[in-house]
């Protein structure tokens, strides 16, 4: 089992792939980003300055993460990420 | 309530017809909207390219609607957004609502439409006649 990383639009075109895996068991967030950004650098900056809920958009298992919540979020094996850049439809 | 997300979607006057105007419904409102022949640089635009999250789009709508059906007491909504490529000239986003009467319906159509542009996990690029890029 592994972390399995989704990218859309813009970080999609960015990392040049649809998806990865991350080996690694219960995960902060901040240690994901990390991982992701060690295989794929031209992401760094926008993983690392990202401001979630503004530029970057993450959702772990179909839930959105929510900045304001206060109680740190793990990653658990098997879980499902998704990266997104801020909605532009319509 | 129906929300379609398609590469292929219902033009508005068929969608009209899947309206439930039963019960006490004294308005329809709509919104279309359309891909414009211009970018906002004055660019002429070839084509857009929507995508959207396979699950959490639909999700995100299905919420704002119920938020906007209790807010307002709207009677009937439908929401139909394009991916994959659209043409100068396509319809790619429909929001359709029923109400009592226009001032809820005004109220609840633009509440619609301004949070699934916000909240929605869809993404547009735009394809110009010199260059793409992913609107922000």
């Amino acid at each position: 089992m592994a972390v399995k990383v989704r990218f859309y639009g813009r970080f999609r075109e960015i990392a040049g792939i649809n998806e990865i895996k991350i080996d690694g068991k219960n995960l902060s967030l901040e240690k994901l980003m990390e991982k992701i950004s060690n295989f794929i650098p031209q992401l760094e900056d926008e993983l690392r300055c990202g401001k979630i809920g503004a530029t970057i958009f993450i959702a772990v298992n179909n839930v959105l993460v929510n900045p304001d919540k206060s109680s740190p979020i793990v990653i658990e094996d098997g879980s499902q990420v998704d990266i997104m850049p801020p909605p532009s439809g319509g | 309530m129906k929300i379609i997300i398609s590469e292929n979607i219902e033009k508005p006057n068929k969608l009209l017809e899947n309206l439930s105007l039963k019960g006490n419904i004294g308005a329809v409102l709509a919104f279309i909207g359309i891909v414009r022949e211009f970018s906002e640089e004055g660019d002429k635009v070839v084509k857009l390219f929507y995508e959207a999250h396979p699950t959490l789009a639909e999700k995100t709508i299905e919420k704002i609607v119920e938020d906007a059906v209790k807010k307002y007491g709207l009677k009937d909504v439908i929401v139909e957004h394009k991916i994959g490529e659209a043409k100068v000239g396509e319809t790619v986003f429909v929001v359709i609502v029923a109400s009592k009467h226009r001032e809820e319906g005004y109220r609840g159509l633009i509440e619609i439409v301004d949070r699934i542009k916000r909240e929605a996990p869809i993404w547009k690029k735009e394809y110009t006649v010199s260059k793409s890029y992913w609107k922000s």
